[in-house]
C-alpha cells in the first residue's frame, strides 16, 4: 500500500477529470498501460478499490496522472478530493504495453476513457524516436483528451467522433490504411472500445504484426489472487489484473 | 510492563504462532509480495479441486453495500499442480499451511486426501460449503446427513487433522456443525459465503453471470458472529471464526464468540497486507487489556 498526495483534480470536459497525484514509489516503477487501485475514501462503503489505468507519470518529479469518468459512487468521491488530499494507492500493477525490439513506427487507438492506458505508451515511443499515429475516439470532442501531450511528444493525432461520423469502424480503417501507405506499421495498440479491437485485430492479422488490446474489468483483490476481474480468451479464462490488462489481441478475438 | 504477550492458539494438535489465517479463495503466491507470509498463523491457499477447473462465466463480482459477492466457481490448477507448486511455494515459510479442499463427490474428497496425506500438510479444510459450484447454490455443507457422510468418508482415509467449513445457508447451523462433529471432524470452520444475488435495474438483468453468488464483507459480520457464538456453545472441538473480519476489533470479538482462530477473507482485497495489521491490533488489545494469553479471552464473552 502506498501513499499519494493529490497534487490537482480538475475537470477537463465529457465527464472526465485529471488528476495528478504526487507518488514517487509509483513513479519510479510504472510501466505504460498499467493500473493504479485506489481506495477511494476509508471504511466500507465503498468497500473494494477501484483500478485506473495510469496516464502520464513523471519519474523525476515524482508524480502519476489519472483520467477518469465520474461515473459511480467511487470516482464521485474522488470528484471531490483536493490538492493536499492523501489517497490509498496500490500498485503498480498488471502487464504493461511492450513495444517490440526494432520496432519504427506504432498505431494506437483509444477510444473514451481507453485513450487514457495509451498516451504514456505513444508519449515513450515518441520519445525513443519511433513515429506514432494515435486515432482517438470519442462521442463528441468533449469525450477525447490527450491530443496535446502526444502531440507536443510528436506523435501523429487524428480524432474522430460519433457526433460527426467520423468515428466510425470504416473511416478509422481509412486513417490506418492511409497512414500504412506512409510506412509500414509494426505494432498496434487498442483500448476502449470492442470494435476498434476487432479493427486492429483484423488489421493485424492482414498484415501480420503485433497487436495488443487492454481490457476493463470489475476487480476485487487487483492483484490475481480472486479470479473474479476474468476474461474469456484463446487460453480460457484470465485475469485482467494480473495476466492483463494488456492481451494480444489474437487471444482476444483469435 | 507487561512479559511477552502470547498469541499462540491451537487447532487440533497444531500449534499457530497467532490465530489469524486468510479464508480460501483470497490469498495466493501472489499475496506474498505485499504481505510477510512467515507471520501469519497458517496460510489457507484458494481452494482446490481434483482436476483443474474454468470456473463460472463472467461477470463474477458485484460490490453491495459493505461487501460483495462472487460467483466465480473456484477456477483452479487442479490438484497436481496444487503439490507441485503452492503447498512447495508456501511451506518455505515456516507456518502451518492448510490445505483447503474442495470436490463434486466423496470419492474425490477421498483422492485428493490420500495424495495430500504423503505430502503431509499441517491441516486440511474440506470446503462442503461452496455456494458456486452447484447449480441452485446448493453445497453438501447444507444438508447434516450429507456433511456426516462426507467428514465421515474423509476422515477414514486422512492422516490429517480435519477442518470442516460450514455453509450459513442452512436453518440451523449448529446442526450441521454436530453432524460434523459427530463424524470426526476435528475442528470447524465457519461461515463461508451467504447466497445472494444483485440486479443491474438499467439492463434488467442480473449482475453475475451465474445469477446467484456468494456475499462476503464487513456486511456479513454480525450474522456470521452469530453463528460462531451458537456453534461454540454446542460443539467441543475448536472453532475458527470468519464473516467480515476487517481489523482486530473484529477479530477480538470472534474469539470472545467461542472462535479458537479466525479467518481473514474479502478484507485481504482491500487491502493486502490487512492480516499483519490485525495481528498487531490483537496484540495491542490484549495488552491493554493486560491479558497475557490469547487462549484467556477464547469464548470469554460475557452473558449477564
Amino acid at each position: 500500500m502506498r501513499s499519494g498526495v493529490v497534487l490537482a483534480n480538475e475537470a477537463i470536459g465529457g465527464g472526465y477529470r485529471h488528476m495528478a497525484v504526487n507518488c514517487p514509489e509509483i513513479a519510479k516503477e510504472v510501466k505504460d498501460g498499467q493500473v493504479v487501485h485506489i481506495k477511494v475514501k476509508d471504511g466500507n462503503e465503498p468497500l473494494l478499490r477501484r483500478p485506473f489505468s495510469v496516464y502520464l507519470y513523471d519519474r523525476e518529479a515524482g508524480t502519476v496522472e489519472f483520467v477518469y469518468a465520474v461515473k459511480g459512487a467511487g470516482t464521485k468521491i474522488m470528484a471531490g478530493y483536493e490538492p493536499g488530499d492523501e489517497i490509498d494507492l496500490l500498485g503498480p500493477t498488471g502487464k504493461a504495453y511492450e513495444l517490440k525490439e526494432g520496432a519504427k513506427k506504432i498505431a494506437i487507438l483509444g477510444r473514451g476513457v481507453g485513450i487514457v492506458s495509451l498516451v504514456s505508451l505513444g508519449v515513450s515511443a515518441a520519445g525513443k524516436g519511433l513515429r506514432v499515429e494515435a486515432i482517438l475516439s470519442g462521442k463528441t470532442p468533449d469525450h477525447v483528451f490527450g491530443r496535446k501531450v502526444l502531440e507536443s511528444s510528436a506523435a501523429v493525432v487524428h480524432e474522430v467522433y460519433d457526433a460527426d461520423g467520423s468515428s466510425d469502424v470504416e473511416n478509422v480503417r481509412k486513417i490506418l490504411e492511409r497512414s500504412r501507405q506512409e510506412g509500414a506499421i509494426d505494432q498496434i495498440f487498442v483500448c476502449g472500445s470492442k470494435r476498434l479491437g476487432k479493427l486492429a485485430y483484423d488489421f493485424s492479422q492482414e498484415h501480420g504484426i503485433d497487436g495488443y488490446i487492454s481490457l476493463e474489468e470489475r476487480m476485487a483483490c487487483g492483484i490475481g489472487v480472486c479470479y473474479v476481474c476474468v476474461c474469456k480468451t484463446t487460453k480460457g479464462y484470465q485475469r485482467v489484473c494480473k495476466d492483463g490488462p494488456v492481451f494480444p489481441l489474437a487471444e482476444v478475438y483469435g | 510492563m507487561m512479559e511477552r504477550i502470547s498469541l499462540k492458539v491451537n487447532i487440533a494438535g497444531v500449534e499457530l504462532q497467532n490465530p489469524v489465517m486468510p479464508a480460501s479463495g483470497t490469498f495466493g503466491m501472489e499475496s506474498a509480495e505485499y504481505v510477510d507470509c512467515s507471520k501469519l498463523g497458517a496460510i489457507v491457499p484458494k481452494s482446490f479441486t481434483l482436476k483443474p477447473q474454468q470456473g463460472n462465466p463472467p461477470p463474477r463480482v458485484a460490490e453491495t453495500s459493505c461487501g460483495m459477492l462472487n460467483a466465480v466457481g473456484i477456477q483452479n490448477k487442479g490438484l497436481e499442480y496444487f503439490l507441485s507448486v503452492t503447498l512447495p511455494f508456501f511451506e518455505k515459510y515456516g507456518v502451518p499451511v492448510i490445505a483447503s479442499v474442495s470436490a463434486y463427490s466423496e470419492e474425490d474428497f477421498m483422492t485428493i486426501i490420500k495424495e495430500l496425506n504423503k505430502k503431509k500438510t499441517a491441516l486440511i479444510e474440506l470446503n462442503v460449503s461452496c455456494p458456486n459450484l452447484k447449480e441452485g447454490g446448493k453445497a453438501f455443507g447444507q444438508s447434516a446427513e450429507e456433511t456426516y457422510k462426507i467428514v465421515k468418508a474423509a476422515k477414514s482415509v486422512s492422516e490429517i487433522p480435519l477442518i470442516t467449513k460450514l455453509s450459513p445457508n442452512v436453518t440451523d447451523i449448529t446442526e450441521i456443525a454436530l453432524a460434523a462433529e459427530s463424524a470426526g471432524t476435528d475442528a470447524v470452520s465457519l461461515v463461508n459465503t451467504f447466497l445472494g444475488m444483485a440486479i443491474d435495474i438499467n439492463t434488467m438483468r442480473p449482475k453475475l453471470g451465474k445469477i446467484t453468488g456468494g456475499l462476503s464483507g464487513p456486511a456479513i459480520k454480525p450474522i456470521a458472529l452469530r453463528m460462531v457464538w451458537q456453534v461454540a456453545q454446542k460443539v467441543k472441538i475448536p472453532v475458527i471464526g470468519l464473516g467480515g473480519i476487517a481489523s482486530g476489533a473484529d477479530a477480538i470479538e470472534f474469539i470472545l464468540a467461542g472462535a479458537t482462530a479466525v479467518q481473514v477473507g474479502t478484507g485481504n482485497f482491500v487491502r493486502p497486507d490487512i492480516m499483519e495489521k490485525i495481528i498487531s491490533e490483537i496484540e495491542d488489545y490484549l495488552r491493554k487489556k493486560n491479558i497475557s494469553d490469547i487462549n484467556q479471552i477464547i469464548g470469554g464473552v460475557i452473558i449477564e
